[in-house]
């Protein structure tokens, strides 16, 4: 219902139940506040925001009065500013020695100026609180506290922790944690959101009490994960000071993780590699450079082998984490100037079960729906992703959701931590998603919850996949994922019960052996109940690093040019062949999984590696290390001396992405320009300058001078990026593709009228049993993971020295049953062996891992997980099963040297 | 008090054999008025809560007697049990509640004791036939804001005792978020008397208890129908003033009452104007500087700390009456007072604040700012 309302003799309609300050704010009259963010439920503690309400006695708190019909309303009568006025000073009493100079550029500072409160009239009363600089990140500064609660509510309400509360009244009412322990003891997760909330500065960064002021201001995007986060970064100096969240961003809409937020030291680290390196001969040293020297050197090598073996002895492999033109000029610089398809990118490693199962049933491998799309869902089917620590920002939209009433269903083989906000927690032993799935699909059918309509008119093959399912009830399915029947059942009913019910998947749906069949699964759950081709509902994987989705859509793949376009395609070779004014391999190349055994056969001499680490992230490492080491040339782009780089013949010191123009694309197809924060450091070069110079200096030089060029060649040769250019990127925050024409709007909803090859695909999928099992000998089965306050190798988050005080080293996470019987104590060294290798680790005993279960990430050198893991790969994209590893473990005698 | 004489259950005898909507139609025909201070009327605010649509409701007697001066709910409870755990018994067969709090003010260990063998006493058969309902004695963790309806309602739920926004009011919105009706003790003490005499009659013979403190020969506990002069309660029940000192003035209502002075003695007091029954009398012997002084140190201590004009105004209120005048005569501190007392009215979340500075309002009305200015 709509009520009319009067404000300031303005007539404004409104909803019913909206509060004044909304209609007003609506209506265009500004209303000061100081306790009010819109995120969060009205508290009407600072009362700033107070309205002569026609009738009523005293003032009324327009953040949280509701509008009633007929209301009449004067938002700025002399009472009201001169009550207004009277709160600031008197908040501004106890602040300081009460003048406002402190409190400049916060919104409280905004009001104190807009109603001329310099120095505060009244007495101080409150004693002097000290700042308080435990925080490894933030510190408090409580003398400028004026007991708004937006952080208490905040932290309560949209991270889910309760870090500080209230103790005291009257005049002596402060904030605390309990019994006032530092931070790093409570359960913060130093995700910042309560500094972005406060108004006074008094809850503060510790880099802002270094430099508060700056020269520029610079917008650009998180380079951590996939979610895409918007970010501002501040310079002074040429260097970047700090880092808050881009309020503006359709995305994250000024929300940011710990990385995002604080995580951005490395740029600025001595150990930043700026002078190319040489290795001369095989065992010597690796050694300084010029440029000059670096990329004659390279150029050379790269020519003499393809001479000397062919274009395919020479392989490549971009990377998630640099941009879209950087991996666009790579894929064209290994295609044309080297003449192979031998490219690919790290998402090898992680998602590229998405594109190969995403393809197969839609005819397109990505996410289907926006993430802001979480928001509105009604249910959530959360399954072998942990977000609270992956994907930080969207885990907050996890939690909105749930909120507002979504039911989310959570299927992992850990009790992760947003189980707490979990319907259901399906706890499946670790590789057994399919038969799970499977086994949800089947009670659908069984249970009438598919959506025929849907079925017949958009979809094919669902009668082959109807008898598929038929193998997989739920009593059989208990058996084999460990998961109740009635579990299995429920979570089925529930995710079938809305139209609003949103898939959201991880590396515990890829990374295994069946990985592209899990996927594939999923996508016959979506189309079974018609969850797809409408807001909120879909299938989407959560990326890892920030552009997995750009480096694939970039043709940074050994089959497929840019936007999948396949290389065996004549017509496709010919436009690209075309374009690049040389002749082109139709062979489709290897997959980086594939090059190890390719060089141990002596048939693969070369490497160039654009900014990722196999070294340590690639499974089985020992493994990798021998075949490396055998390499005739191992090229290295890198901005630190990874473990890779360490090995390679020639180092080429590259600059971050705060250095460089050019756009990203995020886990929900969105492209997005940024600009480069600060110029390349003293002696760097952006990684497709770099990867220019050496095409140049091989004799094939490619007509690019600046990444603009570059997207405009993206945006030219493939039918998604049509309709996007630099100049609407950077107007539109943003674009989803496809976006074919320049008037196109882009497609955060994919599927809405049509699949791209008209009708969705069921597959039939089954149970391929893990490579991997535990036996007697390595009874305990291990996962890897990620952990919130790193990220992937560690080399950029290791150098943080607060994420480093959040999270030193790394653990082994071990049940307490599990600790008992074998004697292990919380941070004992335990020395963790696999069929393939070992590793010393300290456990960490906790109940996120269940009995029989361990977990590690993979962000640290000592220890080098990736020694344990397998290689078992999914067949049909390569990618290798890092989620299931049998080890055992025992507690370890003497304690090494190199661990702290 | 012979009226209110320990029950024979026969109130609750007579409310069980009409039907619930009857009881509040009785209710509304008896005129009874909320006694705590607010004088809101009782039967409208029991359909409210009867009408409110939810699985669960809450009634709940408010017994944190806080009020300086006040004293009456203690002489209920340790009394007359019985008919405060009738007057609950009653409302929440009307409201429909299964589930009551008797939340009391933590220094009354002795209510406590005899409201629990009040409740032990009741016959099980007739508590059976009121579907057994749950009453609980709560005791708070003290505090005069605890004695604020919303605040109160957080306690019991374990937060922080603070008094929240309205709307929801508690009657929609309360206790777990459920329809919870609030009344003081003395209100329902009088809900029995109801069902005993019948509407008409209890409407003809109510009594208000006054609590007469102060300067007077003899303190205590004195019932009067409303429209009483304070002249009779002070001279007559209270037998005059302790000394041979003059009256000077009296609190009605207790701190964040009003103030009477001599020219007021003979106006008569009804729901507007009693609050809650506290009658502080000061004699001519008394400070009013430090009488404000004295106040403005309560409510400093009081305040909950929750928003901020009173939190910080309760304060500096303090702090600007105890420190050296700014000018000579001190006119301009008194300026500052004034505007800060309005400011902390017009814009508190809750009457703690709005009614923390009335003493001073009307003392500065009555006797002019120079008294405090230079006493
Ligand atoms: S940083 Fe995040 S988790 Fe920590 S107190 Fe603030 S809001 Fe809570
Ligand atoms: S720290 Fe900031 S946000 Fe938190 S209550 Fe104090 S002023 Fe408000
Ligand atoms: S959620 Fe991801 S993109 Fe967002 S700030 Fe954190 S790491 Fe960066
Ligand atoms: S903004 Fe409304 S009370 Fe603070």
């Amino acid at each position: 219902m709509t009520v009319r309302i009067t404000i300031d003799n303005k007539t404004v309609a409104a909803p019913e139940g909206s509060t004044i300050l909304k209609t007003a704010a609506n209506a265009g009259f500004d209303i000061p506040t100081l306790c009010h963010d819109q995120r969060v439920k009205a508290l009407g503690v600072c009362r700033l925001c107070v309205v002569e309400v026609e009738g009523a006695r005293n003032l009324v708190a327009s953040c949280s009065a509701p509008v009633t019909e007929g209301m009449k309303i004067i938002t700025n009568s002399r009472r009201v500013r001169a009550s207004r006025k009277v709160i600031l000073d008197l908040l501004l009493s106890d602040i300081d020695d009460g003048s406002s100079k402190s409190l400049r550029n916060t919104s409280m500072g905004a009001a104190l100026k807009e109603y001329g409160v310099n120095r505060s009239s009244f007495p101080r009363t409150r004693s002097k609180i000290k700042i308080d600089r435990r925080g490894p990140l933030y510190a408090h500064d409580y003398d400028k506290c004026i007991l708004c609660r937006r952080c208490v509510t905040t932290c309560e309400t949209r991270i889910g922790r309760s870090v500080t509360g209230l103790t005291g009244k009257g005049n002596a009412t402060r904030l605390a944690t309990f019994g006032q322990a530092p931070l790093i003891e409570t359960e913060c997760e130093f995700c910042g959101a309560c500094i972005d909330s406060c108004p006074t500065g008094a809850l503060i960064e510790n880099w802002r009490l270094k430099s508060p002021v700056w020269d520029r201001r610079v917008k650009s995007i998180c380079t951590y994960c996939g979610t895409g986060c918007g970010i501002v970064a501040n310079v002074k100096n040429g260097r970047i000071t700090g880092v808050e969240g881009d309020p503006d961003h359709p995305v994250s809409r000024g929300d940011l993780c710990v990385k995002g937020r604080f995580a951005f030291d490395f740029v600025h680290h001595p150990d930043r590699l700026k002078t190319p390196m040489i290795r001369k001969r095989k065992g010597g040293k690796l050694q300084k450079a010029s440029w000059d020297e670096a990329l004659d050197f390279v150029a050379r090598r790269l020519n003499e082998i393809k001479k000397e073996s062919g274009p395919d002895s020479i392989a490549g492999v971009s990377s998630s984490r640099c941009t879209n033109e950087e991996n666009y000029v790579m894929s064209r610089f290994m295609r044309s100037t080297i003449g192979t398809n031998n490219i690919d990118n790290c998402a090898r490693v992680c998602h590229a079960p998405s594109v190969t199962g995403l393809a197969a049933a839609f005819g397109s491998g990505a996410a289907t729906n926006s993430l802001e799309e979480i928001e509105g869902a009604e249910v959530i089917f959360l399954i072998g992703s942990n977000p609270q620590d992956a994907h930080p920002v969207i885990s907050l939209k996890i939690k909105k959701a749930v909120n507002n009433g979504a039911r989310l269903i959570i299927a992992d083989p850990r009790k992760i931590w947003l189980t707490r906000y979990a319907s259901i927690h399906l706890p499946l032993k670790p590789g057994s998603n399919m038969a799970l799935i499977n086994s949800m699909l089947n009670v659908i059918i069984e249970e009438g919850l598919i959506d025929e309509k849907f079925i017949s008119s958009r979809t094919t093959n669902f009668e082959a996949v109807n008898e598929m399912a038929a193998a997989y009830p739920p009593e059989k399915v208990s058996r084999t994922t460990g998961v109740s029947a009635e579990d299995i059942r429920m979570a089925a009913r529930l995710y079938a019960s809305s139209k609003k019910s949103m898939i959201l998947y991880g590396l515990g749906i890829t990374e295994h052996t069946s990985g592209t069949s899990n996927v594939k699964a999923l996508a016959n759950l979506v189309m079974a109940t018609g969850n797809v081709g409408r807001p909120s509902s879909g299938i989407n994987p959560l990326r890892g690093q920030n552009n997995v989705q750009g480096a694939c859509d970039m043709g940074a793949l050994p089959n497929v040019f840019p936007g999948y376009q396949s290389v065996a395609d004549k017509s496709v070779l010919a436009k690209f062949a075309k374009r690049y004014g040389t002749s082109l391999s139709g062979f489709v190349g290897l997959k980086t999984t594939e090059y190890y055994d390719v060089i141990e056969d002596g048939d693969l001499r070369a490497l160039v590696i654009m900014a990722m680490d196999p070294a340590s992230t690639d499974p089985n490492l020992n493994r990798v290390h021998a075949a490396l080491s055998k390499l005739d040339l191992l090229v290295v782009m890198e901005i630190f001396e990874t473990w890779t780089a360490r090995m390679a013949d020639v180092v080429l010191p590259a600059a971050s992405f705060a250095e460089k123009d050019g756009t990203f694309t995020n886990a929900e197809r969105r492209v997005q320009l940024f600009r480069k924060i600060i110029e390349p450091l003293k002696g760097v070069r952006p990684d497709w300058r770099i990867v220019l110079d050496i095409a140049e200096r091989m004799g094939a030089p490619m007509p690019f001078s600046s990444p603009e060029e570059i997207w405009d060649e993206i945006a030219e040769m493939t039918p998604q990026f049509h309709g996007m250019d630099y100049e609407r990127l950077e107007r539109e925050k943003g674009l989803c593709w496809p976006c074919p024409d320049k008037n196109h709007p882009g497609s955060p909803v994919m599927y809405e009228v049509n699949f791209p090859n008209g009708l969705g695909k069921f597959n039939v999928i089954h149970d391929v049993p893990s490579k991997e099992s535990p036996d007697e000998k390595y009874p305990f089965t291990l996962v890897t993971g990620r952990r919130l306050a790193h990220y992937n190798d560690g080399t950029m988050t290791r150098r943080s020295k607060g994420l480093m005080t959040i999270c030193p080293h790394e653990t082994i996470d071990i049940n307490p049953d599990d600790a008992k019987m074998k004697r292990i104590k919380d941070g004992d060294l335990v020395r963790v062996v696999s069929r393939r290798g070992e590793t010393l680790v300290k456990a960490k005993i906790t109940n996120s891992s269940l009995p029989g279960r361990l977990f590690m990430s993979f962000h640290f050198e000592e220890p080098l997980t990736n020694v344990l893991t397998s290689e078992g790969k999914d067949e049909l994209s390569g990618t290798p099963e890092y989620k299931v590893t049998a080890v055992r473990v025992e507690k370890a005698k003497n304690k090494p040297s190199v661990m702290r | 008090m012979s009226s209110m004489s320990p029950a024979d259950n026969l109130a609750l005898e007579k409310a069980l054999a009409i039907k619930p909507e009857e009881i509040i139609d009785e209710i509304t025909e008896s005129g009874l008025r909320g006694l705590g201070g607010a004088g809101f009327p009782v039967g409208r605010k029991w359909r409210t809560v009867r009408e409110a649509r939810s699985d669960k409701k809450f009634v709940i007697c408010n017994a944190e007697e806080g009020e300086p001066g006040t004293f009456k709910d203690r002489y209920l409870i340790e009394n007359f049990p019985e008919m405060v755990i009738e007057g609950v018994l009653i409302a929440m067969h009307a409201v429909g509640a299964k589930q009551s709090y008797i939340y009391l003010r933590r220094e009354y260990g002795k209510g406590y004791e005899s409201l629990k063998k009040a409740v032990r006493g009741f016959p099980p058969g007739l508590i059976k036939k009121f579907g057994s309902p749950e009453v609980t004695l709560w005791k708070g963790p003290g505090g005069y804001i605890c004695g604020e309806e919303s605040a109160l309602i957080e306690s019991i739920s374990g937060r922080r005792a603070e008094p929240q926004s309205r709307p929801p009011y508690p009657t929609e919105a309360g206790l777990f978020g459920h329809p919870t009706l609030i009344n003081n003790v003395e209100t329902l003490a009088n809900v029995p008397l109801i069902f005993n005499m019948g509407a008409e009659k209890y409407r003809e013979s109510f009594k208000k208890i006054f609590c007469v403190s102060g300067d007077v020969k003899k303190r205590g506990i004195y019932k009067a129908a409303p429209g009483v002069t304070l002249r009779e309660l002070v001279f007559n029940h209270a037998d005059g003033m302790k000394s041979a000192k003059r009256f000077k003035l009296a609190l009605v209502g207790g701190v964040s009452g009003r103030v009477f002075s001599s020219d007021d003695l003979d106006l008569k007091l009804d729901y507007e104007l009693f609050g809650n029954g506290a009658i502080i009398v000061l004699d001519e012997s008394r400070s009013l500087r430090d009488t404000i002084l004295n106040i403005a140190e309560f409510f400093a201590e009081e305040s909950c700390g929750k928003c901020a004009p009173c939190r910080q105004g309760t304060s500096r209120f303090e702090a600007i009456l105890k420190r050296k005048y700014k000018n000579k005569d001190g006119s301009k501190d008194m300026e500052v007072l004034k505007l800060l007392s309005t400011v902390m009215k017009d814009t508190s979340l809750c009457g703690l604040g709005r009614t923390a500075t009335n003493v001073f309002d009307d003392i500065v009305k009555k006797f002019g700012q120079e008294v405090l200015m230079t006493s």
